[in-house]
């Protein structure tokens, strides 16, 4: 057996962000789960196994495999940190607060 | 990079990140250079952004004592704009001298236009109307909707002396408001 630590990296930026972790070995079963503290999540697993992390931040399900080869992960997420769900209203122009019943706004990075 | 937001009923929701953007918008029937704000700046704290955008057609409402182009206009019928479960928006337009109501700034389109609800709040005191939810979509920038406001019907109203069970008042007036 092997105790992995998992770092989500930028997360020790941000204090209060926090992942939901659940670690499934290859046949789909649940070995761990829990909370990151300060963006890490250490669990026991198998050496030289496979592992599926999936990971939850600020409402956005992402994972991961690794190949428990190694004492230490990071995983790399910087752009999940900071992007978090927005509500966009969309009324018409002259008559106020009458919603538009369907469309498309498109926003573009400057 | 671009984000695409579904507006649904006047809100979309996304995941996106923080920062500036330009604001672009496809909505069929309406004006989609007129969006508003052109440029938005998404900042940590502020979770709901709101914009506009408008349209450029014109829907007259030609009210008639027989719903038809030539019949005895109604002046002062009342009628504003709503969604289809009848909630109010925008100001009250009133017919002119000759029948005439105008909704400005409504959306149209040759194929795919947005449906336009609107409902009757008044006549003129002396026809009947509908006052429930109308609807109509325009495929050009300009339409005529005929709406009928028929004559009220004639009732008679009798005024008799309250301890004097039958026996008519002989002169006087009510005024009903």
């Amino acid at each position: 057996m092997r105790k992995i630590t998992i770092k989500f990296m930028g997360m020790g930026a941000c204090p209060k962000c926090q992942a939901k972790v659940t670690i499934y070995n290859l046949n789909g079963q649940k070995i761990a789960s829990g909370y990151t503290k300060c963006g890490i999540f250490v669990f026991c697993g198998k050496d030289k196994d496979f592992y599926k992390i999936v990971f939850t931040i600020n409402g956005i399900t992402n994972c991961r495999t690794i190949y428990a080869n190694s004492n230490y992960y990071p995983i790399m997420y910087q752009s999940i940190i900071f992007s978090r769900r927005v509500t966009f209203l969309l009324t018409d122009q002259f008559y106020a607060n009458l919603p538009i019943n369907k469309g498309e706004m498109i926003l573009w990075q400057k | 990079m671009a984000k695409v937001i579904t507006i649904t009923n006047g809100t979309g929701t996304s995941d996106i990140v923080n920062g500036s953007y330009n604001v672009t918008a496809t909505v069929n029937g309406y004006d989609n250079a007129s969006i508003l704000p052109t440029s938005v700046d998404i900042t940590e704290g502020t979770n709901t952004y709101a914009f506009t955008i408008g349209a450029t057609g014109t829907l007259t409402l030609h009210v008639t004592e027989d719903g038809t182009s030539s019949g005895t206009p109604i002046i002062g019928a009342t009628f504003v704009r709503t969604d289809a479960t009848g909630n109010e928006y925008g100001s009250t337009i009133t017919t002119n001298a000759n029948g005439d109501a105008v909704f400005d700034n409504v959306p149209y389109d040759a194929t795919n236009a947005p449906v336009i609800y609107y409902k009757q709040t008044a006549s003129d005191g002396d026809h009947e109307f509908d006052n429930t939810v109308q609807n109509t979509t325009l495929t050009t920038d300009t339409a005529t909707v005929e709406i009928q406001n028929a004559l009220g019907a004639q009732r008679t109203i009798n005024l008799t002396d309250a301890n004097y069970s039958g026996l008519p008042v002989e002169s006087g007036q009510l005024s009903l408001e």
